[in-house]
């Protein structure tokens, strides 16, 4: 016989097994149901996205296709690159692994887009003067010159490089027609690991404009006094669920404007070239992976330099800082900070695009 | 799909790139040598490329056949920047056409060459950053002058606050009484086609306001009519005016000590006396006013408008007119969001107005 203490705790057991996920209390930037950007998941099934196989090969120099990307410096004909990303999702790594080559520099990021942003404003309304032709064209023009300027300036820094990069954590967006551009992805979960880290340490603008000190202040303090903090307090980092769910949406919101954006190369109405790596398969196999995007861009992978840790170019760090923007570069660090809790913010806010993204196969991770 | 974008290489055809492009690759590679000398230079492409041929300072160019300088016209909305760019269109040598707005895209070169942690932000990539966006602004301009291609002055007429585009170039800034400016702003925003060129908090106004000034617009000569009987429209645009003001003040012993020529005028003397500020127009352009047209109505250059009809643009060019159109709390809001203005802008004493 079953004592009457005992089928009350059975019974409580059951209530809670059976009771309903408490909903999110915070809605995701983005609708959850809509539908898969490329139509397919997982959405990024290849490494080079172009509009057709011809398109895949660099161009050589004087070719049509390279014309916008070329600029002349220092007296010789150089090309121009871009590699892009979500914040914290490796772009540094990514150029100082390219930047080993002695025909690559990729020094840092540009940040084109507050020019291009700039632009953009410049020929919107209809009342501007450059709304219209041939002010227009010359605006474009003149955006484009920029930005090849810009970039020919960085060859003093490695004179005999003739692939000179920008390296800015950015969306997809074309500056320079069919510029090679590298985008690297990574495990959102770990971006937002590290991402929390970075903006605690520096109470970043996600911090600052989500108004999130009055609630956040107290473990950054804490945070600031031991850099271990958050080792020692894992379910600390990512467990206010405001905060956990609008850094899984921006990576979300990001996501889909990357997609988007690849649909269009694909189509042909985007015009650039990309290659697409992932952090953890950099990590995984980093010599395999810079050889052949060295190939993209049509350089000799034997002439490239060592990988070292001097150079920050070797996967991982042998000592973490988790203040510092070279923090850990680890791969799945992200199963020691997200506790059940961050799990279901998580995917309440991108759980949809972490699959498309081919991370998992369903919400039961 | 082709993109269609203007500047872009998918835009940039013509029959040369079709001959080109049906010719075999080996035998274009072979031919490039001798046809290379033969190509259009990329100023004969480009045409306002020739505005980058700067002379020893940043607001003149030299394009072999003249020398063309650029400049600036600059005031709050409604202030009578028009005014002043009909004036000077009536000289042969000078070209205004309309609002380019450069400060937008100084707000993108500002972070692009400013924050620390950008490379555009160091040396010497923001060099090339601030001069490719000179470049690009006299290209702007100078692209914008086809229909008078021989004029020697070439200018913007932006509504903003004073503040250098092109370093050391000429700038007028014109400055009016700011109850008349929100007296002609109310009626701006009236007869706008589409509420949905209003600021987006304001739109719902316009909804309101614009057919009704569209079905009577004689109802609307009185007091807080329109959007000046909105508390919150009234205190933005004040704010805005109190700051366009307050710039003129900041930005202008900067230029003087920057040797930047500036012409400071006052929309009221103009409205006294046009002859002189004719003048006073054309010498600070260094032009004979006697090679300029005479000013008529017709070309929108005599003070004041005969028409007078609220639904044009040109409305009506008074001056103290908003006496008639501000009430005690339309008083009340100007005088704390712009009322240090008004005096620094020595248009009252104090507050007993």
């Amino acid at each position: 016989m079953v004592s009457p203490l005992r089928a009350i705790v059975s019974k409580a057991k059951k209530a809670l097994v059976d009771a309903p996920e408490p909903k999110p209390r915070f809605a995701p930037l983005l609708p959850r149901d809509e539908p898969p950007v490329l139509g397919h998941r997982p959405g990024i099934d290849r490494t080079i996205y172009a509009p057709d196989a011809a398109s895949e090969m660099e161009p050589p120099f004087g070719s049509e296709r390279a014309a916008d990307y070329t600029v002349m410096a220092e007296g010789q004909p150089r090309k121009c690159f871009f590699i892009i990303g979500h914040p914290r999702s490796g772009t540094h790594w990514l150029g100082h692994v390219v930047n080993q080559h002695p025909a690559i520099t990729s020094f840092g990021e540009y940040r084109f887009e507050a020019l291009r942003t700039g632009f953009d404003d410049l020929v919107r309304h209809d009342w501007h003067a450059c709304h219209v032709e041939p002010m227009r064209s010359a605006a474009e023009r003149a955006f484009r010159d920029s930005i090849r300027g810009i970039l020919a300036s960085s060859c003093v820094r490695k004179p005999e490089a003739v692939w000179l990069g920008d390296r800015t954590p950015r969306s997809l967006q074309v500056y320079l027609d069919w510029a090679p551009t590298f985008m690297i992805i990574r495990d959102p979960r770990d971006i937002l690991v590290s991402w929390a880290h970075t903006e605690l340490t520096n109470a970043g603008p996600d911090y600052t404009t989500g108004d999130f000190a009055r609630d956040l202040e107290p473990l950054r303090q804490e945070f600031l006094k031991d850099k271990d903090f958050f080792k020692n307090n894992p379910h600390l980092l990512l467990g206010h669920e405001r905060w956990a769910i609008l850094l899984a949406s921006k990576w979300r919101k990001h996501t889909h404007d990357d997609l988007t954006a690849l649909k269009g190369v694909l189509a042909g109405t985007v015009r650039s070239r990309v290659y697409a790596v992932r952090y953890e398969a950099l990590h995984a196999d980093v010599e395999g992976e810079r050889a052949k995007m060295y190939r993209f861009l049509g350089v000799d992978p034997a002439q490239a330099g060592p990988l070292s840790e001097q150079t920050r170019s070797k996967p991982g760090f042998s000592q973490e800082n988790p203040y510092d923007i070279y923090r850990a570069g680890k791969v799945g660090e992200w199963r020691k900070y997200f506790t059940p809790d961050v799990k279901r913010w998580f995917k309440h806010a991108a759980g949809d695009a972490l699959i498309e993204m081919g991370y998992e196969k369903d919400h039961s991770w | 799909m082709a993109d269609e974008r203007p500047g872009s290489s998918g835009s940039r055809g013509g029959w040369a790139r079709r001959v080109k492009s049906a010719v075999p690759a080996p035998l274009r590679r072979a031919l490039k040598p001798l046809v290379a000398p033969l190509a259009p230079s990329p100023v004969l492409r480009h045409p306002w490329m020739i505005a980058d041929r700067r002379t020893d300072n940043a607001w003149t160019i030299d394009t072999g056949e003249r020398i063309h300088k650029f400049f600036f016209i600059t005031g709050c909305y409604k202030s009578g920047t028009n005014w002043v760019m009909n004036i000077l269109n009536l000289h042969p040598e000078v070209v205004v056409k309309g609002e380019f707005h450069f400060e937008v895209l100084y707000q993108g070169v500002g972070p692009l060459t400013q924050v620390p942690w950008f490379l555009s932000s160091r040396e010497p990539a923001r060099t090339v950053a601030l001069e490719s966006t000179n470049d690009l602004v006299r290209r702007m301009m100078y692209a914008s002058t086809r229909d008078k291609p021989d004029a020697t002055w070439i200018g913007d007429r932006t509504p903003r606050g004073l503040g250098e585009v092109l370093p050391g170039a000429p700038t007028i800034n014109i400055v009016r009484d700011g109850r008349d400016v929100m007296v002609s702003w109310n009626f701006h925003h009236l007869r706008v086609p589409d509420v949905n060129r209003l600021l987006p908090q304001f739109r719902h106004l316009g909804e309101r306001e614009v057919p009704r000034y569209k079905a009577n617009p004689n109802a609307f000569k009185r007091p807080s009519a329109g959007f000046l009987g909105d508390e919150s429209w009234f205190r933005f645009h004040a704010r805005q005016w109190a700051e366009m003001v307050r710039c003129e003040i900041t930005h202008a012993p900067v230029f003087r000590e920057h040797g930047t020529p500036l012409l400071q005028l006052r929309y009221e003397k103009m409205h006294t006396d046009i002859s002189l500020a004719r003048r006073e127009l054309f010498a600070f352009l260094s032009l004979d006013p006697a090679a300029a047209a005479p000013l008529t109505r017709e070309s929108k250059t005599l003070p004041g408008f005969s028409t007078a009809g609220p639904q044009e643009f040109y409305r009506k060019g008074a001056t103290g007119e908003w006496q008639d159109y501000f009430d005690d709390n339309a008083r009340r809001w100007f005088k704390e969001e712009a009322g240090d203005a008004l005096i620094a802008a020595g248009y009252e004493e104090g507050d007993a107005w």
